[in-house]
């Protein structure tokens, strides 16, 4: 057990390196789309064709993607200003009823978010006004994919707890705030 | 009972908005209160691209929608969205109705989506707003930076237009025509008054071909649990609604009109295309939508026939207008 | 159960998970999900969980598509990308060492030049979210590495950031001049008095704590006017790419939506050819952007949802209605509007309370003979507050994205409470003295 609670987290983490590289990538495609149709049309009279549509289709990516990640490092938004002054072991338990909560809703997402990817390939849906008739499917696939990631993430934190990134506590900040004196 | 009705349009003193209010005070009355009609208005209960899904789920329980967006679920109902053919509001409603009259296909179509449809209405008439020259026909363009609608960028690259086709937002429509990111813009004449391209348009020509139908559909549930009565009143106000709809549409435009020729400030320079003009704008369409149509065939045979249908009816209403006037004013 | 019933017990619910240390967007969707489901099930006689259960799943299935894949959405990680990439390349550090230079004796200079930065980038984009964020990421590293307080370097920025929807271009008064008939260029013109006020007033009030308690914002020892004038040299990347952005955008090379990544990518190009972008920074300033994004958007997405259920429980309708519903003196009626959005904005979003209350607002105020554009800018200055105000506060939640570990949200939220207060008194000036938003309009 101890050593799969090392193991398997440090996998899942190799794989996030992987997926991070990709999002960045596609991140910086939305940055160039823009750019190039803007330089395009205004001295060469030709814009790129569908270009609000591929950043569209990119934002999801880049929104979806990194979700698994960003809980690794503990990044997504919550308050703490009461549950600080709670004695450890109750923090505890409510960050593991947090977990517990997201893999349920989420993962209920990941499930029916599939299922509408599944539908937009069966039924071969054209994103809306497309000019170059693309496919609505890839984007949406995308969707369950960065949130059954995430889903895998918040389970592993429920398993191993010891793979929780660590809450920065009101002592250790009191110390940090010292350090300037 | 208490069904929303959700819809994208603000909820301004305008004649569309009246036959709204009206038909849902109607059908309260007629239904002795048993159902009361409550308005989202401007997309605060669902998106309007998302409208079709959203009846069908049961979020709203009626509504407008856009068969563009959902193209792929409804093939048939897509072909309502013309480009040829009259925009007037009354000719392309009838003419659909009438296509569609007995067409057993497209009733099937919104059974398989979860939809009953309830009455319908037209955008109406399509105008091309520029800062430059008015559009009066695609030689006009001379190189401009246009904003074109879907089927308009096939035209355009079939006829070779002299244009750049730009993509922006609707919302960016005011400052880009404002501040020149785009020369000119495709649009509707009942848009142009609410989100005020008056103040930035120089040359609005009005085009008279091209329109988009927009469905009202209920959730084919909510429809199904309605009593014997209910039903039967829906049914009975569906011709009256949606004759209203057509004359309010009308009425609309006669304001947009009056209002983007008079205004004290932002007045512009109004154009109607002559029959030689509509013509030529037709013909460089007509590959865009034989594409269009072929497309949507494939996804359900009916496609064509539909197409022909209602291309027939719209000639055919058009021509009965012309020679007796509308119905409301025929005695 | 009533919808009414239903809305308040999923607020209560709500707001206890919020307060619980539960990740919000695991609460937003958790209550609007739960909600929807009691809705649809409780429409018709009885109690019928398969169908609350069908709706609400067709809804939580879309949503993640419906709710992203907006291009004007894109703006957020684009001003972001350009926000960060600016700071890796040290043009950030540049400017605040000049500001530094020439307002460091000042009281909390380096707060009055943030909260100036905020409003000159509140005129090259349409949205608080934008601003807050952009300058999140210039700013407030730049103030914590010179010994300023935690809620003040944070504070003026998620409250200065709020500017973005007042000062134009800003897509609140688009929405708000669709939605109420109104002149968007009108809207726009009445929105820039009442922004530099709100800018003066936040100014004023940083100077003055400043001055009473200098610990908040330790002053810098004297420079002479020779340093002064040298340190302006190297502000010519920050200020290149602002001429850049806003030339480009007022001469209508491109569009609002669109200034968000051609300002990322002049930021780039002007970093690499000043040499002072690696591989290694660029990959830092894409990976803080993507956190930034997914973090906001995790929010975003459960609050679409809160919406919608919103909508069908028709609870903000019936407090609007309350609020209105008194037969007394109309400025009660502008004190009681006023204390319901500002208790709306606690925990909705800008565009969604909007939505939800003008269509009973509008006619209300049409009744007692207001002016149209006069309010939209209150009703703007409202909306700007909630984005503020705990427990659910966006700007303050984009803040705490880009700081990340170094300042609690607890902190951020104390750190604006004082601007809360000076909005109030901005609007009560608005209020009292209505010319100042309606007389720009009126010249034209
Ligand atoms: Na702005
Ligand atoms: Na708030």
């Amino acid at each position: 057990m101890a050593r799969l609670s090392e193991s398997i987290p440090r996998a899942i983490s190799a794989v996030d390196r992987q997926v991070v590289r990709f999002s960045q990538l596609l991140l910086a495609m939305m940055v160039v789309v823009t750019f190039l149709s803007v330089v395009g049309r205004t001295f060469f009279s030709q814009a790129v064709p569908d270009d609000l549509l591929i950043s569209e289709m990119l934002m999801v990516a880049v929104v979806f993607l990194p979700m698994g990640y960003l809980q690794s490092l503990g990044g997504h938004l919550e308050v703490t200003v009461i549950t600080d002054h709670l004695p450890e072991k109750v923090q505890s338990a409510l960050v593991t009823v947090g977990l517990v909560l997201g893999v349920v809703f989420f993962g209920l997402m990941t499930w029916l978010s599939a299922r509408m990817a599944w539908e937009s390939w069966e039924f071969g849906v054209i994103a809306y006004a497309s000019a170059l008739d693309l496919p609505e499917w890839p984007a949406k696939a995308l969707i369950p994919l960065g949130l059954a990631w995430w889903c895998v993430r918040m389970l592993v934190q429920l398993v191993f707890p010891s793979s929780r990134p660590g809450h920065t506590s009101e002592f250790d900040q009191a110390l940090d705030e010292t350090n300037g004196y | 009972r208490t069904l929303n009705y959700a819809t994208p349009a603000p909820p301004t003193e305008r004649p569309s908005n009246d036959v709204l209010r009206w038909w849902a005070e109607e059908v309260e009355r007629r239904t002795d209160g048993s159902i009361e009609i409550k308005i989202h208005w401007l997309q605060s209960l669902i998106k309007f691209k998302d409208a079709a899904r959203g009846i069908q789920s049961g979020i709203a329980d009626i509504g407008p929608m856009s068969p563009e967006y959902t193209m792929a679920q409804n093939p048939l109902l897509a072909m309502s969205q013309t480009e040829l053919g009259s925009g007037d509001n009354y000719v392309a409603s009838e003419a659909w109705r009438r296509a569609t009259d007995d067409f057993e296909p497209i009733e099937q179509e919104a059974a398989r989506n979860g939809l009953k449809p309830i009455g319908f209405y037209s955008s109406g008439v399509r105008v091309n707003m520029s800062t430059t020259r008015p559009y009066l026909t695609p030689d006009d363009f001379k190189g401009d930076k246009v904003r074109l609608t879907p089927r308009a960028v096939s035209a355009a690259a079939a006829n070779d237009w002299d244009l750049t086709s730009v993509n922006i937002t609707f919302t960016d429509l005011y400052s880009g025509m404002e501040r020149g990111t785009i020369d000119g813009a495709q649009s509707y004449l009942y848009l142009m008054a609410p989100y005020k391209h008056n103040e930035v348009a120089k040359y609005v020509v009005e085009t008279g071909i091209g329109q988009s139908l927009v469905p009202v559909m209920m959730n084919a549930r909510v429809w199904g649990s309605l009593s014997a009565k209910e039903k039967q009143v829906i049914q009975e106000l569906e011709p009256v609604f949606n004759e209203k709809m057509a004359k309010a549409g009308l009425e609309e435009a006669e304001i947009a009109k009056n209002l983007l020729k008079t205004h004290p400030k932002y007045t512009v320079d109004y154009h109607v295309l002559t029959d030689e003009q509509r013509q030529l704008w037709e013909q460089h369409f007509a590959p865009a939508i034989d594409e269009y149509v072929a497309d949507m065939a494939k996804r359900d045979p009916a496609a064509s026939e539909l197409h022909q249908r209602f291309l027939s009816q719209l000639q055919a209403v058009e021509q009965e207008v012309r020679e007796q006037g509308y119905p409301w004013d025929r005695n | 159960m009533d919808p009414t019933t239903i809305g308040i017990w999923a607020t209560i619910g709500m707001i206890t998970m919020l307060l619980l240390r539960i990740p919000i967007a695991v609460v937003l969707v958790a209550t609007g999900y739960t909600g929807l489901v009691l809705v649809m099930a409780s429409r018709g006689d009885g109690f019928d969980l398969a169908q609350g259960l069908m709706t609400a799943n067709s809804f939580l299935g879309d949503l993640p598509y419906s709710s992203t894949a907006e291009y004007t959405f894109t703006t957020i990680p684009m001003f972001l990308l350009m926000g960060y990439l600016a700071t890796e390349a040290g043009f950030t550090r540049d400017i605040y060492q000049t500001a530094r230079m020439w307002l460091g004796r000042m009281p909390g200079g380096l707060a009055v030049a943030s909260s100036v930065g905020c409003a000159l980038f509140a005129a090259i984009s349409g949205s608080s979210l934008a601003t807050a964020a952009a300058m999140g990421r210039m700013a407030v590293p730049e103030m914590l590495a010179r010994g300023y307080d935690k809620g003040l370097a944070t504070g003026v920025v998620a409250a200065s950031g709020t500017l973005g929807s007042l000062i134009p271009p800003s897509i609140l008064m688009i929405l708000y001049a669709v939605f109420t008939d109104q002149s968007i260029a009108a809207m726009f013109v009445a929105g820039v008095i009442p922004g530099l006020l709100s800018l003066l007033i936040y100014v004023a009030m940083v100077m003055i704590r400043a001055r009473l308690n200098p610990a908040l914002a330790p002053p810098t020892p004297k420079v002479s006017w020779q340093d002064k004038f040298g340190s302006l040299k190297s502000t010519w990347g920050m200020l290149l790419l602002i001429v850049v952005v806003v030339s480009g955008l007022y001469s209508g090379l491109f569009t609002p939506s669109e200034a968000g990544a051609i300002g990322a990518s002049i930021a780039f190009l002007i970093s690499l050819f000043a040499r002072r972008l690696d591989r290694k920074k660029t990959s830092n300033a894409l990976l803080e952007t993507l956190k930034s994004t997914s973090m906001l958007f995790a929010a975003v997405i459960g609050a679409y949802m809160v919406t919608s259920f919103t909508a069908l429980t028709g609870i903000a309708a019936d407090l609007t209605s309350w609020a209105g519903g008194f037969d007394v003196h109309p400025a009660v009626v502008i004190a009681s509007l006023s204390v319901l959005y500002i208790f709306l904005g606690t925990f909705m979003g800008s565009i969604e309370i909007m939505l939800l209350t003008l269509p009973i607002v509008i006619p209300i105020v049409k009744g007692l003979e207001y002016d149209l554009i006069w309010f939209g800018i209150i009703m703007i200055k409202y909306l700007e507050i909630g984005l503020i105000s705990p427990p659910v506060g966006i700007n303050c939640f984009i803040l705490k994205a880009v700081v990340n570990d170094s300042v609690r949200l607890g902190d951020i939220f104390r750190g604006v409470s004082w601007f809360i207060v000076m909005d109030i008194v901005t609007i009560a000036i608005l209020v009292a003295f209505p010319e100042i938003v309606t007389f720009l309009p009126d010249l034209m």
